[in-house]
């Protein structure tokens, strides 16, 4: 399981230039430990190796 | 009148029975009466719709044939440019930027067909929600109950149509933002294949799932809109350079027999018993069912999640390194934290969305439509964050989507039809078709209309007292 925590928001946000003040960061570390559950769930699915990404979803 | 249809109202103009000036006047006369109670407005544009319905009169009076939409009085997300209007998208953020200079397409092909804008609606801030609980902008309140919420993102347009201030409206939908505030609020609603509309002028949510759509209280009205909607468009990258299609003339006959694929599964897992009721009422105006079990889902829906996180975040970057306090706390976090997904998260999720495309479209090789609850459960209270969901407690705000991000991952045509109940909250059921088929969705809608399962009563409270007492 995908490990979130605040070392690990420090480093994203210094490296996108991104400055959270101090009360709003457990509520987007929060955001992030969700969506980190959810890309668990992606990530362990096995996919066939050849499947590759929609980068322009256009059906026919 | 509140219940009259869009049809009805072109009609009439059509015929100089009654102008469009007056139908106009009428739904601003309702809008000024019912808006500070539903705050399902955030902007009337009376000047405009004046002009354009006395244009459209002067039209009748040189003996011009009327178009199809002709004094139709209908209201817009407020994501959509509206010419001389600050583009809000609901966000305080946007306030001071300048007017739109010209309509978006959607609202150009409202106004080639003749129906008059009469304003803009409430939101969620940048779309990015489903309740309408706007920090600077109020909530929208629900139609059928006050206390409860609307539904988003576009509960305004939703609200407006549902209390009869309107006959249609435009919102948009990402993840359920349409299908959403249509269930919670009785109406019909569309969400058309990705690429079907243009959403050139629409304000940017998630540029991979963003969909544009109408809402309306008949099917017949919704067909009507859409097809007046349509057209390619080489401006947006999405906009399929497909020709118009038009729905609505085969809404009146019955046809072959629809293969129904009643949705199991994921799908009753994730609706409460007012909900299924819903669906089973739905079920008995067709034929052929079967059930049908989509694998993966939940895996769909995370995908959804990741997509709108990352992409959702990524045009308000620069802002949200000035001055992230502007932003609407709701939306703030949820955008910083989007901004900062590793990209092989994303990579994964978009090549799920293939995996998970490619499976759910050898469903239709059987089946010409899906069905299933539109959402886990009818309208909640205003302010209530969390509800039980057999025997689980579920955040309001979120959960509201788990049913219809799956078709939003893969942008299939879905539409809303309402099934309200007696003494009790109304909830929709969401048909599913292949990608372009929306003719075999409103197909369906209309024979849950014929059959009197799906209609959309404006609630008493927003007739006026002689209509009530007949």
């Amino acid at each position: 399981v995908t490990k979130i925590d605040n070392n690990y928001l420090e480093a994203l946000l210094g490296a996108t230039g991104i400055d959270v003040p101090e009360e709003n960061r457990a509520g987007v570390l929060a955001q992030l430990q969700r969506l980190a559950k959810m890309a668990d769930q992606v990530m362990e699915f096995p996919l066939p190796e050849a499947e590759e990404p929609i980068t322009k979803l256009r059906h026919e | 009148m509140s219940d009259i249809t869009a049809m009805q109202v072109a009609r009439s103009v059509a015929a100089g029975e009654n102008s469009a000036e007056s139908f106009t006047k009428d739904a601003l006369q309702r809008i000024g009466q019912h808006n500070p109670t539903l705050n399902a407005l955030t902007a009337i544009t009376e000047d405009r719709a004046l002009a354009e319905a006395r244009a459209l009169d002067a039209c009748r009076e040189r003996g011009e044939t009327l178009p199809p939409l002709a004094g139709v009085p209908y209201v817009v997300k407020n994501l959509y440019d509206v010419e001389g209007l600050v583009t809000l998208a609901g966000s305080a953020t946007r306030q001071d930027c300048d007017p739109a200079t010209e309509d978006a397409p959607l609202i150009r092909h409202m106004k080639k067909a003749g129906a008059i804008l009469v304003g803009t609606t409430n939101m969620d801030e940048f779309a990015c929600g489903f309740t309408t609980e706007n920090t600077h902008f109020g909530t929208t309140r629900n139609p059928h109950d006050l206390d409860r919420i609307a539904g988003g993102s576009s509960g305004g347009s939703a609200a407006a149509v549902a209390a009869g201030l309107v006959p249609l409206s435009l919102g948009t939908d990402t993840n359920g933002s349409i299908r959403v505030p249509a269930s919670l609020s009785g109406i019909f609603g569309l969400k058309p294949t990705f690429g079907r509309l243009s959403r050139r002028g629409a304000y940017p949510f998630v540029a991979s799932l963003d969909t544009v759509g109408p809402f309306a209280r008949t099917a017949s009205d919704l067909g009507l809109c859409y097809d007046a909607l349509q057209g390619p468009d080489k401006s947006d990258f999405a906009c399929a350079q497909r020709p118009i299609e038009p729905v609505l003339p085969d809404l009146s006959s019955s046809g072959e027999a629809i293969r129904v694929g009643v949705l199991t599964g994921y799908f009753d897992e994730n609706a409460e018993d007012a909900a299924l009721a819903a669906l089973d009422a739905a079920l008995g105006a067709f034929e052929i069912t079967r059930r049908v079990v989509l694998p993966e889902v939940e895996r769909a829906r995370a995908s959804a999640s990741l997509v709108t996180a990352s992409e959702g975040a990524m045009p308000h970057l620069e802002a949200l390194r000035k001055d992230p306090q502007a932003f609407d706390p709701l939306t703030r976090d949820r955008f910083l934290a989007g901004a900062l997904l590793p990209a092989a998260w994303i990579n994964q999720a978009q090549r799920f969305r293939r995996w998970f495309l490619g499976q759910v479209l050898e469903v239709f090789d059987e089946c010409d439509v899906l069905i299933s609850a539109a959402t886990p459960w009818p309208a909640t209270r205003i302010g209530q964050k969390e509800h039980d969901l057999k025997g689980t407690q579920q955040i309001v705000a979120r959960t509201l989507g788990f049913l219809t991000q799956p078709f939003s991952l893969i942008g299939l045509p879905t539409l809303v039809a309402p099934v309200p109940r007696d003494g009790a909250l109304p909830v929709g059921v969401q048909i599913v078709a292949a990608p372009w088929r929306e003719d075999l969705v409103f197909r369906a809608a209309a024979q849950l209309e014929r059959s009197g399962i799906s209609f959309a009563p404006v609630p008493d409270a927003f007739r006026p007292r002689e209509e009530t007492e007949k």
